[in-house]
Formats: C-alpha cells, sequence, structure tokens
C-alpha cells in the first residue's frame, strides 16, 4: 500500500477520534453541570464536618500503620502530615472554599482539581467512609476540569467578557468547549450500570427476584422502617418490589445499548430517574442516587440550554 | 498549536485512562494485567476504583457493631457504639458516615479499620473517664425474615446472633 494511502487512513482515523472527543458543543450545559457538581462537593464537604473528630482525626478511625510508612502515590494525604484536629479542620475549610469557588467558577479548572485533591485527601485518610457515590463525585469532577468548564455561568467568563467590553472586543454569547468531559461522564454512566447488572446478574437474590425485598428489609440501609413496610408486610408489595428487582436487572445490563438510539434514550434515562428517586427516598445511599441523575444531563441534546432559552421565550411571546 | 497540543495530550490520556479502567477488570489476563499493574497509579493517585457492584448481593440482615471495654481491675463496661441501633419507627434524613464505617469493619480483611475503631473507643473510654485496658468489638446481627415468614408471623423475629470480631489492647 502507497505511504500516501497509509497517512490518508491514519488521517482519517485521526479526524474520527477528534470528531468524537474534541467536536466543539455549547458551554452552557457544561457550566450548569459545574455549578451542580460543585453544589455536590460541598454537601459532601459540610456533610463531612460535625464528624471529622472521629473520622480523620489524630484520635479518630483511620489506618495508623499505612499512615506511619510516610507519603507514596497510593497514600499522599495531607492530613497525615497535620498533628492536630484544629489542623484538619482548617485544611478541610480549605477544601470547602475549594468547592464554592469551583461551583460560582472561579478558576474553574484549577478549584475543581484543588477540590478533586481535597476529596481524595479524605478518602486516603479514611478509605471506609466514602461510597461508590463520593467516587463517582470524584470521577466526574476529573471528566469536567479536563475542559474548560468555567466557560460560560461563571466569575472567569464574566471576567473575561467584561475585559473585551473595556477593550473595545466583541462578547462571545456562545462559547464552545471540546466535547470530551461529556464522553466521558456518557461512558462511565453507562460503565458504572453495566458492570453493576453484570455482578447483580449472578446473585441468587437478582435473579429470584427477592433483591429489593431483602434490600428494604435491613436497617442499615432502610431510611425509614415504616417508609418500607408496606413493601415487606404484604403480599401486593413483595410483587412489586419483585417488579422492581427486575426491571432494575436488566435495565442496568441493557442501558448501554439503550442510549445509543435516540428514541430508547429517552425511555432508558426516565426508568433511571425514577429509579434513582425511589432508591434515594427508600435507601441511604448518600449522593450516588442524585450524582448518577446529574450526570443523565450529559446524555441530554448538547445545546439542551439555548433550546430550553428558546422555549421559555416563545412561551413569554406567545403569553 | 495549542489546540492540537491539546488534542494529542488527551489523546494519550484518554487511551491509558480508559485502558486502566478495562484492565483492572480483567487482571487475570497476561496483556491488560500487566497493563494494569503499570498503569494502575492513574486509579490509586486519585481513588477513582471501577468497582460497582452495589446491592450485589443485598444485604440479607442488620447488623451493628457493640463495644465492650476491660478496665485494669476485670470489670467490663459498655462504650458507646460508633452508631446507636434504630428503634422501630425511626426516620434518617442524613446518610450516617459512622455506620458506613461499622459496616466496613466486617470484612475479615479489614483488620486495620477494626483496629482504628478499637483504638477511637479506648480513647473516647479515656476521654468519658472510664480508661479501659482492652477493648471487645461485637458485631450484633439478625437477618431478615424470608417474605413468607414474615406474612405468616407477623411477630415472629429474624434469627439473631453476636459476632465476635476481636479483641484489642489499648495503648
Amino acid at each position: 500500500m502507497p505511504l500516501r494511502d497509509i497517512l490518508k487512513g491514519l488521517r482519517a482515523m485521526w479526524g474520527a477520534w477528534s470528531w468524537f472527543w474534541f467536536r466543539p458543543i455549547s458551554a452552557k450545559g457544561t457550566g450548569i453541570m459545574r455549578i451542580s457538581l460543585g453544589l455536590l462537593l460541598l454537601m459532601t464537604s459540610i456533610d463531612v464536618f460535625p464528624d471529622l473528630d472521629i473520622l480523620i482525626g489524630p484520635n479518630g478511625i483511620y489506618a495508623e500503620g499505612a499512615s506511619k510508612r510516610g507519603m507514596r502515590l497510593a497514600r499522599w494525604t495531607y492530613f497525615d502530615q497535620i498533628g492536630t484536629l484544629e489542623g484538619m479542620q482548617i485544611a478541610h475549610g480549605l477544601g470547602l472554599l475549594c468547592n464554592i469557588l469551583f461551583m460560582l467558577g472561579f478558576k474553574s479548572r484549577t478549584t475543581g482539581i484543588l477540590s478533586l485533591l481535597a476529596n481524595v485527601a479524605l478518602y486516603q485518610r479514611n478509605t471506609w467512609f466514602m461510597n461508590g457515590g463520593d467516587r463517582l463525585v470524584r470521577e466526574m469532577t476529573l471528566y469536567l476540569c479536563l475542559v474548560p468548564c468555567g466557560a460560560a455561568f461563571s466569575i472567569d467568563s464574566w471576567l473575561k467578557d467584561r475585559k473585551l467590553i473595556r477593550t473595545g472586543q466583541r462578547v462571545n454569547k456562545n462559547p464552545k468547549i471540546p466535547i470530551m468531559a461529556m464522553r466521558l461522564i456518557q461512558i462511565q454512566i453507562a460503565f458504572v450500570y453495566f458492570m453493576s447488572g453484570i455482578e447483580k446478574w449472578d446473585s441468587g437474590s437478582w435473579q429470584r427476584g427477592s433483591a429489593l425485598y431483602y434490600s428494604f428489609s435491613t436497617n442499615n440501609y432502610a431510611r425509614s422502617d415504616w417508609l418500607v413496610a408496606p413493601f415487606l408486610d404484604g403480599r401486593l408489595g413483595y410483587d412489586l418490589t419483585q417488579v422492581g428487582t427486575a426491571v432494575t436487572l436488566y435495565w442496568e445490563v441493557g442501558f448501554w445499548l439503550l442510549v445509543l438510539w435516540r428514541p430508547t434514550r429517552w425511555a432508558a434515562l426516565a426508568v433511571g430517574v425514577f429509579m434513582h428517586i425511589g432508591t434515594h427516598v427508600f435507601l441511604m445511599v448518600a449522593y450516588f442516587s442524585i450524582v448518577s441523575v446529574w450526570a443523565y444531563l450529559a446524555y441530554l441534546p448538547y445545546d439542551w440550554v439555548e433550546q430550553l432559552t428558546r422555549w421559555r421565550a416563545i412561551r413569554k411571546a406567545r403569553a | 498549536m495549542k489546540l492540537r497540543s491539546y488534542k494529542v495530550g488527551m489523546s494519550i490520556f484518554l487511551v491509558a485512562y480508559l485502558l486502566t479502567g478495562i484492565a483492572s477488570h480483567n487482571r487475570k489476563n497476561e496483556v491488560l494485567g500487566a497493563t494494569y499493574r503499570k498503569l494502575r497509579w492513574m486509579h490509586t493517585t486519585l481513588c477513582l476504583w471501577q468497582n460497582w457492584g452495589m446491592f450485589a448481593p443485598p444485604p440479607g440482615s442488620t447488623s451493628w457493631v457493640l463495644m465492650e471495654g476491660t478496665t485494669a481491675d476485670g470489670s467490663t463496661v459498655e462504650i458507646a457504639p460508633l452508631m446507636e441501633p434504630l428503634e422501630p419507627g425511626y426516620f434518617r434524613w442524613r446518610y450516617d458516615r459512622r455506620q458506613k464505617l461499622a459496616l466496613s469493619s466486617f470484612m475479615d480483611s479489614r483488620k486495620a479499620l477494626r483496629n482504628g475503631i478499637a483504638r477511637n473507643a479506648c480513647y473516647r473510654a479515656a476521654e468519658a473517664g472510664t480508661p479501659v485496658v482492652e477493648v471487645k468489638l461485637l458485631r450484633d446481627r439478625t437477618w431478615a425474615r424470608r417474605p413468607k415468614t414474615r406474612w405468616d408471623k407477623p411477630d415472629s423475629k429474624g434469627r439473631h446472633k453476636v459476632i465476635e470480631m476481636g479483641t484489642f489492647k489499648c495503648h
């Protein structure tokens, strides 16, 4: 094969790769996602504050031996170097400040990365008090910080526009950013469901349809015993949990396939929203449900904010 | 030029990051296992694991970690647990991270966590004015009743067992 054809093929492949990962999209959707993810990070940080002494404090619960082995890639947490609870509270407070700045969009990518590092530092100090939802929040923060997530609805964009106006230049009202963060979020969520579905597939109670019944039966996870009682105390409630178990299992395994095609994508997302709201209402799963539904924004049309604005303007004009 | 460098840099990151995610689930494969060992720092440094087995299998019981302390004179005292067992009629607004700690400690491999819970219990007992020399961790476990048992005998209780999780010396 001539070299020219090989180069042409490689160029075409690079073009397809670039289209998939770096195609420019409106920054407004990502801006809204940054604000809401910043709020989730902030809620996590506030949530941990009252128990900071037990969770990471000098007399708290952490792996003492691992802490004494010193800094390394897998455990670089600065909390190991701080000897007092007050010092740890200040360090955590600074992390909380980064969450607020990320949410407001001030030096968005820097404060986003700092928020991520602050969250990881907590996790590395005490691996056992965080759950899958916290991990998902960390992953989403990283993905947003790989693109200019502060290009819209942020202090960064406001400062940039103000500078442009001062120097007499035109303001870009519809900034574009690479699609990469949305792609990573889409892949991550599909991967989470698929892996979770595959693991559930091998479990007897998921196959028999009793998984939801047993999940509701444990006081460790149920939000309230009287709230789940209707599902446990009678035949009808049990039948409903059986339907819920089957829907969850097949939906999780097939989610990645369902979101590929637009008509089934809406159905898959609607089932997901319903399922996550149900999970959040009946079970204590921290922020897992919230961050999962947040991630669905990545599956919407990339100009959903503009579409919403246009729709509102039309409605207003008609009124 | 800046955009091209960004695209190239990010492409390298994307390939390595996604490959690590796939390799982490195929560690027994020779090539992917070796890849994972080389690249796992991408996950460990920022704690971005890709294990998602939520509720598989679902929990079949309710468990609470209880603690007993032994004082220097040999008497036994109760130490406040990380989270008090819930009474019937409960409702919770907030996710309790102390409970997450307690639930995490049931796996046999988590000796460091059990040590940490006991160390903290020693500290709290001393702070409360009842210093102890050792702490015993107990798992109070009640299994969920089968649906039919629950419907036929509403007043029945699930199987109950208290399991010893270890005794730890206070330093």
